[in-house]
């Protein structure tokens, strides 16, 4: 479907690369997040693709077909702006009609269409609305529905959802991710929320200082972080490095039972895999307890350093002794930051 | 649309950067350079006893010294009036607000020669007050208040709308009483904005022309008014051009004062969008707002008021349309009231259209060149704004008289015109323009539409509504236009304001009831016009 192969970006005057040999690969149907946080190059990935920025080096290809010479407006991929970028001086069935009358389509079947998608996103009744006088809600679903009307081979969202607040985004993710896979298209959507991208992609490109860290589905970008870096940034924040000998693993935070292969690692432990237990092996004092809807998380400072879960039910004060287990799955080899990733399976 | 380092820009073309460039150059620099030259040279060489002579006759000296103490004690008469004003309308709700705040700006937009009919009206003999103070600087600096008020609302008011009435109450707190308060907290983060004001109060005072020309008689002549006399009455360019240089010193400084505090003003302050007003809440604030506003109606509306009565009043003294009916009944041995509205809507008509083509060009490069080269165009194509229409129109005259000799063309007064609203133009449009965002392009590339399509169905359809207020700001500064008109208007060929002008200088009752009855046609062709731009105009596009 579209195929990145090793695209670089370089603004005059700028230090670094905005895009630095960057691969990616889109499946039929499939929807791809970019997640990053503001300033890795994600946009300027969205921008490359669509031909709004032509790049430095690299090739894009969209259903085979080399786009280097294409012009944005015919390379029938469509774009959903951070901002709308909805024409102001239009209705919302204007607006969503806007691409179908740039293909010169006939009034009765652009009609159809533009009454379609607005069905879609259910917004028949706000047809004839200036788009001035729309919600931030309605304006994204206008603009979703402008960019899907004309049928786009593919679809990019920058930040789709990033203008509106916390609540109505939770609302509105599940109806867009619906939405984009009854309409079958395959779509790139752009984001630095990790809920977000979890919640709606099939795969994860996580992006970093212009470059691509990490391709994986949310699960195993979860569980298998390629390094340090994608797992800080993926909130993992239990870092550790320890020594396992015969079955039995030492770090700062005490011992405990790891059937590894002797040797070194650094590693990361998943909160989930960290429970109370007075038998456990790790001994440390609560430092912080903050309880949130359902769950406290809980910072323990083992030895001196924090480790930190989430526990459910009742939970320890601030200055409690407590005792925790940690399971062998939720620890995981992780490489240094700019090595290469860790070996996919395994410790 | 090209590409400019693989990023897609719209950038204007030579041909389009030329349109307002040619247009300042031929139109505005080229006569002003003339002035100067023509006051600084006689039959090819340096002489510059025109300058010996300004120096050497008392009524220029005094012009000069009339020009600037007049201009001063107008700038602190305002600011005396108008601050309270200013405060009460930032700061307190009451009923009828909004509109108050939209009449205030009335008395300022209205044409000079308006003005200086309602305050003959107010000020003359036989007027409601009973006193006859034509001739004296009183009731000059009384006119000059009046149309002023409306800046120091606009630029003071507005500004301490949105201060965070905290700071004065953080002050109170720590101990200051209320008077210290405002003196050490609110008035100086205000100062900046109160002598912006100040120095375009002073620039409005110092080139006012047709209102002193009206209510000044013999006794009083600014420099605008000594230019005028030199040049159309005296014949002497040559002295006129000279009190031109001195002129534009005065302004030149005035101008460099106020772009000075507008820098200032920009201090990066927390300002409440929203706006601060409360309604008063004691008997004595009630009191107090109560007797600013009345004292504001009455100033405000006093002379526009007695303009209205002066124009619907008799010979015999009763209420009747006698004025209007002898405007339109044709030529009297005066003026020509039915031909000078024909003119000045004529004369309005290709003002506004000659604005709008080069104000339209010079906003699209303003708005879209890369880098400082914008805003730099931007400050040069706004200054024919700081300069007086009366150096305007004098250019003009001294400029195009070869190697064709245009004073006799019906063009030559809709060019001046259009020199003075040009920058009214820019100023609507350009703001529209900047928000047109590179984002709306890009979606509509994304969509299928070519560059060319992209221009017809995106940038055209949302200019055209601010080219149509910019149109008519063009067309109201043409109707109005009075200081440039007088240079070059012929006597066969009238405009409205030149016609008030004539009427009011004539003796009798009549032709007093014309002028007062032409100046209200004036007035309302005016106000409407303004009224309908502030409808369209989405939201506020600067200060003026």
């Amino acid at each position: 479907m579209l195929q990145v192969d090793r695209v670089s970006l370089s603004y005059p005057n700028a230090g670094r690369p905005a895009l630095d040999r960057v691969s990616l690969t889109v499946r039929s149907g499939e929807i791809m997040a970019l997640l990053g946080p503001s300033g890795s190059g994600k946009t300027s990935l969205l921008r490359v693709i669509t031909g709004l920025e032509r790049p430095s080096s690299g090739r894009v290809e969209l259903e085979g077909r080399d786009l280097a010479e294409i012009p944005v407006h015919r390379r029938r991929i469509g774009l959903m702006f951070q901002e709308y970028a909805l024409f102001p001086h239009m209705t919302v069935s204007e607006n969503a009609a806007f691409g179908l009358r740039m293909e010169g389509r006939e009034a009765a079947a652009v009609r159809r269409r533009v009454e379609e998608v607005l069905s879609w996103v259910e917004m028949e009744d706000l047809a004839d609305r200036e788009v001035d006088s729309l919600s931030g809600g309605e304006r994204q679903r206008a603009a979703l529905a402008r960019s899907l009307a004309p049928e786009p081979a593919l679809l990019l969202l920058d930040e789709p959802v990033g203008a509106l607040d916390r609540a109505l985004r939770s609302r509105l993710i599940p109806d867009l991710s619906a939405l984009l896979r009854r309409v079958g298209v395959s779509a790139v959507y752009v984001t630095h929320d990790q809920d977000e991208a979890f919640a709606i992609a099939d795969r994860v490109a996580v992006m970093a200082a212009g470059r691509i860290r990490q391709t994986d589905s949310p699960r195993r970008l979860w569980e298998a972080p390629a390094d340090r870096w994608v797992a800080r940034f993926l909130g993992l924040e239990n870092m550790e490095r320890i020594t396992v000998r015969d079955g039995s693993a030492q770090g700062g935070i005490g011992t405990f039972p790891l059937d590894w292969p002797d040797g070194e690692y650094p590693v990361v432990i998943r909160p989930e895999g960290i429970r109370l237990d007075p038998d456990g092996p790790v001994a440390g004092e609560v430092e912080t307890a903050v309880f949130t809807a359902g769950r406290t998380r809980l910072t323990v400072s083992c030895r001196g350093r924090p480790l930190a879960f989430d526990a459910i039910g009742p939970a320890p004060a601030a200055g409690e002794k407590v005792r925790l287990a940690i399971g062998p799955e939720a620890v995981r080899a992780v490489a240094e930051d700019g090595e290469n990733p860790a070996p996919g399976d395994g410790p | 649309m090209d590409r400019d380092g693989g990023r897609l820009t719209l950038r204007p073309g030579p041909w389009l950067i030329a349109v307002p460039l040619v247009f300042l150059g031929l139109f505005y620099l080229y006569p002003l350079a003339r002035i100067i030259i023509r006051s600084l040279t006689l039959q090819g060489g340096l002489d510059l006893s025109p300058f010996w002579e300004i120096a050497a006759k008392g009524s220029l000296r005094r012009a000069a010294w009339f020009t600037l103490w007049q201009a001063a004690a107008s700038t602190f008469l305002t600011l005396l009036f108008a601050l309270p004003g200013a405060y009460v309308i930032a700061r307190f709700r009451f009923p009828g607000r909004n509109f108050l705040r939209a009449a205030v700006t009335v008395p300022f937009v209205l044409p000079t020669v308006v003005t200086g009919a309602a305050y003959l009206a107010l000020l003359g003999p036989g007027g409601p007050l009973g006193l006859d103070l034509r001739g004296t600087a009183w009731a000059i600096l009384a006119a000059h208040v009046f149309f002023n008020y409306a800046v120091v609302v606009r630029m003071v008011g507005s500004f301490w709308e949105l201060l965070d009435p905290r700071l004065e109450e953080a002050a109170r707190a720590l101990g200051a009483n209320r008077l210290r308060a405002f003196r050490k907290v609110t008035l100086p983060l205000l100062a900046p904005s109160i002598f912006a004001a100040s120095s375009i109060i002073f620039l409005f005072t110092f080139t006012s022309f047709g209102v002193v020309l009206i209510l000044g008689g013999f006794g009083y002549a600014t420099l605008e008014v000594a230019i005028w006399q030199e040049a159309v009455i005296h014949l002497d360019l040559a002295t006129a051009a000279a009190l031109s240089v001195a002129q534009l010193a005065g302004v030149a400084a005035a101008l460099a004062a106020y772009s000075r505090f507008q820098k200032r003003r920009a201090r990066r302050l927390r300002l409440h969008p929203g706006g601060t007003a409360r309604p008063p809440d004691t008997p004595g604030k009630k009191l107090a707002v109560g007797a600013v506003l009345a004292s504001m109606i009455l100033y405000l509306g006093g002379p526009i008021g007695t303009l209205l009565w002066r124009s619907f009043r008799t010979g015999e003294g009763g209420p009747g349309l006698d004025n209007y009916r002898n405007l339109f009944r044709g030529a009297t041995r005066f003026a020509d009231p039915p031909a000078a509205m024909a003119n000045s809507l004529w004369f309005a008509v290709l003002a506004a259209a000659l604005a709008l083509a080069v104000g339209l060009a010079a906003a699209v490069v303003v708005a879209r060149l890369p880098g400082k080269t914008g805003p730099r165009l931007d400050t040069l194509l706004m200054l024919p704004l700081g300069t007086s229409a009366v150096t305007i129109g004098f250019g003009f005259l001294v400029a195009f008289d070869r190697p064709v000799d245009l004073r006799a063309s019906i063009w030559l007064i809709p060019l001046a015109h259009a020199v003075v609203a040009v920058p009214f133009v820019i100023r609507t449009v350009a703001p529209v323009l900047r928000s047109v965002r590179a984002n709306l392009w890009e979606a509509a590339a994304t969509l299928g539409a070519s560059p060319r399509r992209v221009f017809r169905e995106i940038d055209l359809p949302i200019i055209r509504r601010a080219a149509l207020v910019g149109a008519g700001f063009a067309c109201a500064v043409s109707l109005g236009e009075f200081g440039a008109t007088a240079f070059l208007v012929r006597p066969d060929r009238p405009t409205i304001p030149t016609a008030i002008f004539r009427l009011l200088g004539q003796p009798g009752a009549v032709t007093l009831g014309q002028a007062m009855a032409l100046s209200v046609v004036l007035m309302a062709i005016t106000t409407v016009l303004i009224m309908l731009i502030e409808g369209r105009r989405a939201g506020n596009l600067g200060d003026f």
